[in-house]
């Protein structure tokens, strides 16, 4: 089922390819972000499937961003696509209410694989 | 203040690698080799393009990647293949390649020391264009390091403790 996606990342240029990849995989780019709080808003307004969230951003990281999220939504998919690679990242990661954790470089097999372990994590 | 210098060689070795997967697995550029220049370093030279970031916790460096034109064309046409270019933006694509290849080398680094518990914070990249000098202060650390690619080079400066400078490599006194 096609799932309607944002994208938080201040780079354009994963925003962009994830955009491709994602509309490659069947989904739906309804919004992106690229800054934590831009993140938060985009999720009040409006309710994603699912949401990629990048770590370093500007203003609110990642990180901050995602517990927001999940404090005010507990039902939000929320999955991290990051280079960063520390474990004890992933690990503060899901406690912060992550559901998946992709590394950079995306490949859309690894994305896809992901996604499917999200929405099936979230049921 | 956290840091300590004897992380630099770690660090720099820890870049070595993943500047030669990343540069292989985004856009099929082979790493020659590499000279490196240790803590006695007195300036730094930047070059045409230079992305800015920090790795925070324990290891508190401000890392420098410096680019010949040659080598950021050459990242630009191979990373933007897949995605669309609007006229008149392609400096602007030029620079956030640099900057999404920086951020990833670095983020990919910090899987190099699972053995520190603390997390590694990494800064967004900054970008600065205007090629110029840094002397060294008194109470700061430099070591550079110097990447030979098929393409150009990507000189990597080291700049501790981080707290000295700020993100665009000023000192604060």
């Amino acid at each position: 089922m096609p799932l309607k996606v944002i994208i938080a990342d201040d780079s354009i240029i994963t925003v962009k390819k994830l955009l491709v990849l994602m509309e490659g995989l069947g989904h739906q780019v309804i919004a992106t972000a690229s800054t934590g709080r831009q993140a938060i808003e985009a999720y009040r307004q409006h309710r994603p499937d699912l949401m990629t969230m990048d770590i370093s951003m500007p203003d609110m990281d990642g990180m901050e961003a995602t517990a927001a999220i999940v404090a005010e939504f507990p039902e939000a998919r929320i999955m991290m696509v990051t280079s960063h690679g520390q474990e004890r990242m992933v690990i503060d990661s899901l406690d912060a209410g992550a559901k998946g954790y992709v590394l950079k470089p995306v490949r859309i097999e690894k994305l896809s694989d992901m996604i499917a372990k999200v929405m099936e994590r979230a049921l | 203040m956290t840091f300590n210098k004897t992380i630099i060689p770690r660090v720099m070795a820890s870049i070595l690698g993943q500047t030669r997967e990343v540069l292989a697995a985004e856009a099929v550029i082979a790493v020659d080799g590499a000279e490196t220049f240790d803590c006695d370093v007195t300036k730094l030279h930047l070059h045409d393009m230079t992305v800015i970031a920090g790795l925070g916790g324990p290891i508190s460096l401000l890392i420098a990647f410096s680019f010949e034109a040659s080598l950021v064309e050459a990242l630009f046409i191979r990373v933007t293949a897949d995605i669309e270019v609007p006229d008149g933006e392609e400096d602007l694509y030029r620079r956030e390649t640099a900057g999404e290849i920086v951020n990833t080398i670095l983020g990919l680094c910090t899987s190099d020391f699972q053995n520190i518990e603390e997390s590694i914070a990494l800064s967004p990249p900054v970008i600065i264009e205007d090629a110029r000098c840094i002397h060294r202060p008194k109470n700061a650390v430099f070591a550079n390091m110097r990447i030979r690619t098929e393409r150009g080079i990507v000189s990597v400066s080291f700049v501790g403790p981080r707290e000295l400078f700020d993100d665009h490599l000023n000192y604060q006194s």
